[in-house]
């Protein structure tokens, strides 16, 4: 097989693989926006011109994300392999256990559902606002590795 | 504290998404209609950018300035504002990729009338593939360097299969198609092949991999390469094998023309891993004897003049482990498209060029099975 058809195979599913971690970084990171936005509104009670419902909801958009990574994380204990994006919040957390992991991701979902019900404890915000972080700068970072990996070099 | 240059960098990018929409307004390839279908939707994501952009404007303008006075806090905003323009600027890079594609492909057509009309013909052909295995993705073909294909995730169902350029007038070739529509197969049915198949070949590792000291990291390896590369390959080869039978076959081999047919360098399984699970998969499904005779004669007058690096596939690509995925196939597909059609297209490919043959899954197998070099823009279809 020539080298040159595999690479360039290889180099359009890194790029799709890239495109969409980095959409994944971006929405994350659109959610990160909106939950200082609404921690600043309801928990500093800066007065703020952003309409409260408006945030809440755009926080909550990220609960299908978080309902992903959660099943990545079944598989990965299923299949005793890691993905990056898990191996990030091994490194976050300071725990090897991925069982572990999943119970902040479901901490994380839980906090959400308090934002959601208006529960605006400073502690909700912190614990999404950590594992949100922690996955936004995990997606970026790969999705940049992947990128420099697909592009030809000298 | 100043907002000006985050602004800056907004404008900056609204330039460059304002620009990417034009020069996607502005491909004349999109009369092609999965083309235009697709072109239609970069240029929603555009807009739809466009209007994200426009959030992070009025927060910069509205939120930012209210922080001021808390050093921290504003920060904090101004740091996530920055990554989020940071992801939008690289979904440029992205999007300018996929421009840059599309506009190869239309400069190619633009060269010689035959190739838009040849490349309509591809995109017929794809799609009618397709349609046989029950694909709903959008699949629009495009001319670039290699037969490669593009999911495009953030599109939603999309997937830009490519054929090289130099291909693009040999309707032979276009046979090769048939195996980029079978990674789309794979995609669809790729939670449930991976739960069915992975713990059967894993068991199988540890039956056949020698006994050594290290022998469970070694099946953890080659099950992680399984999962995650050659499977995939080898079901987008059955693929072929649904679809085209030894036409396929055949042109695989004039195109990959490995001299290593039992050892591999990356990616992709050994080309004999690849026609053994092909073969045995018509086996299962119980095609012709002619067919099956076919494919063996293919295989044979290839393999039997290659000096043996390894006279066998390595314990991890085995038999065993080959039939295990053809078998899963034929209970998957258990009626191919070859079979059901292998009088019409022997006939077919006896008649040659004369032909009035509308379907172009019946005519392109038919060009490839005598690997004929015909003028499809010119056949009376």
């Amino acid at each position: 097989m020539s080298v040159v058809t595999l690479t360039m195979s290889v180099k359009w599913r890194l790029m799709s693989e890239a495109w969409t971690l980095n959409e994944l970084a971006r929405k994350i990171g659109d959610t990160l926006i909106a939950l200082s936005l609404l921690k600043f509104l309801t928990v500093d009670k800066i007065p703020l011109k952003e309409s409260e419902d408006d945030l809440r909801r755009r926080v909550y958009q990220v609960k299908p994300i978080l309902e992903l990574i959660l099943r990545d994380i079944d598989n990965a204990i299923k299949e005793h392999r890691v993905t990056p994006l898990i191996e990030s919040l091994q490194e976050e957390y300071g725990y090897a256990n991925v069982e572990l992991i999943r119970n902040k991701v479901k901490e994380a979902l839980d906090a959400l559902e308090h934002i959601n019900k208006k529960d605006y404890k400073k502690k909700w915000f912190d614990i999404t606002e950590r594992l949100l972080e922690s996955l936004a700068k995990s997606a970026a970072l790969r999705s940049y590795q992947l990128v420099s990996r697909a592009k030809p070099v000298l | 504290m100043s907002e000006q240059l985050i602004l800056k960098i907004i404008d900056d990018i609204e330039d460059n998404l304002n620009v990417l929409e034009y020069l996607f307004t502005n491909l004349k390839i999109i009369s092609i209609d999965k083309i235009l279908k697709v072109v239609n939707m970069f240029i929603s994501r555009i807009k739809s950018k466009l209007n994200e952009l426009e959030d992070i404007r009025r927060i910069c303008e509205r939120d930012l300035p209210v922080l001021r006075r808390d050093k921290a806090k504003y920060k904090k905003l101004y740091t996530q504002l920055i990554f989020s323009l940071n992801k939008h600027r690289d979904e440029i890079y992205h999007l300018s990729e996929a421009y840059e594609l599309l506009y190869f492909c239309e400069k190619i057509c633009d060269a010689h009338d035959k190739n838009y009309q040849a490349l309509m013909m591809v995109n017929e052909y794809v799609s009618n593939i397709a349609k046989e295995l029950s694909i709903p993705s959008l699949t629009p073909t495009i001319v670039h360097n290699d037969y490669a294909n593009l999911p495009i995730e953030v599109l939603g169902d999309v997937y830009i299969i490519m054929l090289p350029a130099l291909d693009l007038l040999k309707p032979k070739k276009w046979i090769l198609l048939a195996h980029e529509v079978g990674h789309i197969l794979f995609d669809i049915h790729r939670d449930r092949i991976l739960t069915d198949l992975m713990p059967k070949i894993e068991e199988l590792l540890r039956e056949y991999l020698p006994e050594e000291r290290n022998k469970e990291d070694k099946v953890r390896k080659y099950s992680n390469l399984w999962r995650e590369e050659w499977l995939k390959e080898l079901i987008a080869d059955v693929t072929g094998a649904i679809l085209g039978g030894p036409a396929y076959l055949k042109i695989l081999i004039l195109q990959l023309a490995n001299p290593g047919p039992t050892s591999f360098v990356t990616d992709h399984p050994p080309l004999e891993a690849r026609e053994i699970v092909q073969l045995e998969y018509l086996r299962n499904v119980k095609a012709p004897d002619g067919l099956i005779d076919m494919m063996e004669n293919t295989w044979n007058e290839f393999r039997s003049n290659i000096v043996d690096e390894y006279p066998e596939l390595p314990s991890y690509l085995n038999r065993e482990i080959l039939n295990e995925a053809a078998e899963y196939m034929a209970n998957l597909i258990p009626k191919p498209f070859i079979v059901s059609n292998w009088d019409r297209i022997l006939e077919l490919s006896s008649q040659l060029p004369k032909v009035r043959e509308k379907d172009l899954k019946l005519l392109i197998p038919a060009i490839a099975l005598i690997d004929a070099n015909i003028d499809i823009t010119e056949v009376d279809r």
